[in-house]
């Protein structure tokens, strides 16, 4: 008799309870996938060395500014810190894998730098907010001769201001930016090999003027 | 839903003005059901009429272009249904007032009715006049006194609550079962307005965005450079299932979120199944196979100088030719893509004509295909000089030098135009034409899924890069080809997943508004209200009752009067 008595409340409440149970399958369910923590490490924006710093230049990413320091891993397995860089002239390129125009101007950026170490140049190709594998790959593709900076968190990049991907910095043997060149350098092809389009192009005259 | 009397209306209108007509119109259940009636209509409209793509809205080259399309199907009336906002009703203004109508027409009814309800609940009518027992929709007479305790202990064994009002030598019972039943129907109705409200936000503050992403690499989902809730999505591998006459059966990718550098979340998505990180969902929403990856290296340097996967995601026509020797052995089957069409006059007018070559037995033969107007394609083939070549139509079976040649069909072949390829230095043009042909979606070689050939022969996808010699480079996967100091390779080829990414900060209050219309429902439909009202007399015993639904009150009733010892009998007088 109590069966009876409480069947139809309790026969709500059991679909209520499927219901629900459902919504969470649909809503909350594992999906499968294996969640992984967010590492960290000491890398990202630091502040120039005392020694280096140039008496009445601010640090920023204008023109005629010293550029802002920064330590970041490289592909293969460096720490790399910009300011070690100083007496060298530095081409900074931000760069993501997925970004076309960077995949079409970075055998310029090789070409370059074989042309130009030997007058003391030095690329620093900085992936944004990539996973390692992927920059690897791209790197192993294009065949890159110059360190790989990895900017997980995306914190070198925001210092440096970036609106858009690629974006590259001119930095002098001073470490001040003497230029920077938003988007990507013109392409060879089209009646023009690596060598031309160096010569002739941005990239090339920008890169002359670090390099006085 | 009641409708105010015009005698309250009127003194209302004179207190409080036009707010207070409102307040009555949004309560007025033929407002309600006009309102309803109208988006019903208009989600209908929705429902068969072609809508404006996402892709294409805020782009006003692809909505030309989608008008365009419209228009070979409505004529002259797509215009008009344009600028009704009928193409794109889902987003049009007057639809999300005739929405903020139906949620204000709810709000104002569930408003309106819950103080009556509540009052019903916690105040209800326990007494009421004899005469009422003569005239209820549901009442029931039984002969004699009612065992009173009896009838007690039944309404209770039935979950009522029960009040006795003993009055000389009659007693009043007042039962009262699942009193709270009666919210239910304020409940359905709130998770109504709640669910034009999710709809609202969701349109409002959703965000959506889509793209297409070619195995092995990945895409920024955010706008921002480097936000730090950036995240990258990567396609490892997508794959398309099809039956054997080319109809989609399932589509699948498996995914990688990065966020940071660092791998987040792993996992498999479909149509109907997506993945969930951080609040945001990633769902196929597409799926393409026509990709081809494609290096090109400076030999003098080493260098990679391009390399890409390009979607081939145009269709040229491709002459399907069979060609035998004298013996009649096949030496060549197959689809041979041609290069962008030229105009020239092989002696009947000038025609648009795209060329190809193809060598068999040690000579080279010139393939030209057109479409001579309602004859159909038409295909020349020359051994040496194009004016003494012969002209085939399709089906059709012609010597050109020392062999038979026909045209077998014209097939469509997946194709790109890239105007900034890489072409030798010495070479001028305006960039290359990809065609693929023996390239097949879900073949073995670039998914798990079925072999549905699509042009030309099943097998190993063969890339036609047109433009960056004399003769079209013609390559397998893997294969390079070299021209002045420039290898070209054909690295393989590609699918594209489409994935689409959407946060909708809707999703919880439309699983509220679920809950809330189930849980309305229930109530409603299997707890239903009802209340009864009982007189016993000495001579004899009344029944009446209220409550929604009516299935099942008179033989409730009779089955009381049994229980409490008297036999029913009906107004006429005979037995229950």
């Amino acid at each position: 008799m109590a069966r009876r008595r409480w069947g139809r409340p309790l026969l709500a409440l059991a679909v209520v309870a499927l219901v629900g149970l459902a919504i969470w399958w649909l809503e909350y369910r594992p999906q499968g996938g294996d969640a992984v923590g967010i590492g960290g490490g000491p890398y990202g924006p630091v502040d120039l060395p005392p020694e280096l710093a140039t008496a009445g230049l601010e640090v920023g990413t204008r023109t005629g500014m010293q550029a802002p320091d920064f330590i970041l891993p490289t592909l293969d397995g460096r720490d790399l810190r910009l300011s070690d860089l100083r007496g060298q002239a530095v081409v900074l390129n931000f760069w993501a894998s997925w970004c076309s125009p960077c995949r079409r101007e970075m055998p310029l950026l090789v070409g370059a730098y074989r042309q130009f170490r030997d007058q003391g140049l030095m690329v620093v190709a900085v992936n944004v907010q990539e996973d390692a594998e992927s920059a690897r790959k791209f790197a192993r593709e294009f065949g890159l001769p110059f360190p790989v900076a990895l900017d997980r968190t995306g914190d070198v990049t925001n210092a440096y201001r970036l609106l858009g991907l690629p974006t590259t910095f001119f930095i002098d043997r001073n470490g001040v930016v003497r230029s920077v060149f938003r988007g990507p350098f013109v392409a060879p092809g089209q009646g023009k090999d690596v060598q031309e389009a160096i010569d002739e192009g941005e990239l090339g005259r920008r890169i002359r003027e670090v390099l006085q | 839903m009641a409708l105010p009397s015009a005698k309250s209306a009127r003194a209302g209108l004179s207190l409080a003005g036009p707010l207070r007509a409102l307040w009555w119109l949004l309560q007025s259940p033929r407002w309600a059901a006009a309102v309803t009636g109208l988006v019903a209509v208009l989600a209908l409209l929705g429902v068969l009429l072609p809508q404006l793509p996402f892709w294409a809205r805020g782009d006003p080259v692809a909505e030309a272009a989608w008008l365009a399309q419209q228009r070979e199907r409505f004529g002259p009336a797509t215009d008009w249904l344009w600028r009704l906002g009928l193409l794109d009703l889902f987003h049009a203004p007057w639809f999300a007032v005739a929405l903020g109508l139906l949620v204000a027409s709810t709000v104002a009814y569930v408003v309106g009715r819950l103080p009556g309800i509540w009052a019903s609940i916690v105040r209800p009518r326990m007494r009421v006049p004899d005469s009422y027992f003569e005239t209820a929709p549901h009442r029931l007479r039984g002969e004699g006194a009612a065992d009173v305790d009896g009838l007690e202990r039944a309404l209770r064994r039935s979950l009522y609550r029960v009040v006795r009002f003993p009055e000389g030598g009659v007693t009043y019972l007042f039962a009262d079962r699942f009193p709270w039943a009666g919210l239910g129907t304020l409940l359905g109705h709130g998770a109504v307005a709640l669910f034009v409200v999710a709809a609202a936000v969701g349109s409002a503050g959703t965000f959506d965005t889509a793209f297409l992403v070619a195995e092995g690499q990945s895409r920024p989902v955010l706008p921002t450079v480097a936000s730090p809730q950036q995240m990258l999505v990567k396609v490892e591998d997508t794959m398309g299932r099809f039956d054997p006459s080319g109809v989609p059966l399932d589509y699948r990718t498996q995914l990688v979120i990065y966020r940071q550098g660092e791998e987040v979340k792993r996992c498999q998505v479909t149509v109907n199944s997506p993945c969930s990180y951080d609040g945001y969902r990633f769902y196929q929403a597409a799926y393409f196979g026509y990709g081809a990856e494609v290096q090109v290296r400076d030999l003098n340097s080493g260098d990679v100088l391009y390399r890409e996967t390009l979607a081939l995601e145009f269709q040229r026509p491709a002459p399907f030719v069979r060609a035998r020797d004298a013996s009649g052995n096949v030496l060549f089957e197959g689809a041979v893509p041609v290069g962008e069409p030229l105009r020239l006059d092989l002696g009947q007018g000038p025609v648009d004509i795209s060329l190809a070559s193809l060598n068999l037995g040690g000579h080279s033969y010139l393939l030209g295909l057109w479409q001579a107007g309602e004859r159909g394609a038409r295909l020349l083939v020359a051994s040496g000089d194009p004016s003494g070549g012969v002209v085939i139509g399709e089906g059709g079976r012609a010597m050109a030098g020392e062999l038979e040649w026909e045209l077998v069909r014209v097939d469509q072949v997946p194709a790109a135009k890239v105007t900034d390829f890489p072409l030798p230095p010495a070479r001028e043009g305006d960039g290359a034409l990809l065609q693929m042909t023996d390239v097949a979606y879900g073949t073995a070689n670039a998914s798990e899924g079925e072999r549905v050939p699509v042009a030309g022969l099943p097998g190993t996808p063969t890339l036609y890069l047109l433009g960056v010699d004399e003769r079209p480079l013609v390559l397998k996967p893997g294969q390079s080809a070299q021209v002045e100091d420039y290898e070209y390779t054909f690295v393989g080829q590609r699918e594209f997943a489409g994935i689409q990414v959407r946060r909708d900060r809707s999703d919880t209050l439309v699983w509220v508004a679920t809950g809330l219309l189930m849980a309305g429902l229930l109530m409603a439909l299997w707890l239903p209200r009802r209340r009864l009202w009982a007189r016993i007399g000495p001579q004899d015993t009344a029944l009446a009752v209220q409550g929604w639904p009516e299935v099942g009150i008179e033989r409730e009733m009779e089955r009381l009067l049994a229980r409490a010892g008297v036999r029913a009998r009906r107004s006429g007088g005979e037995d229950a």
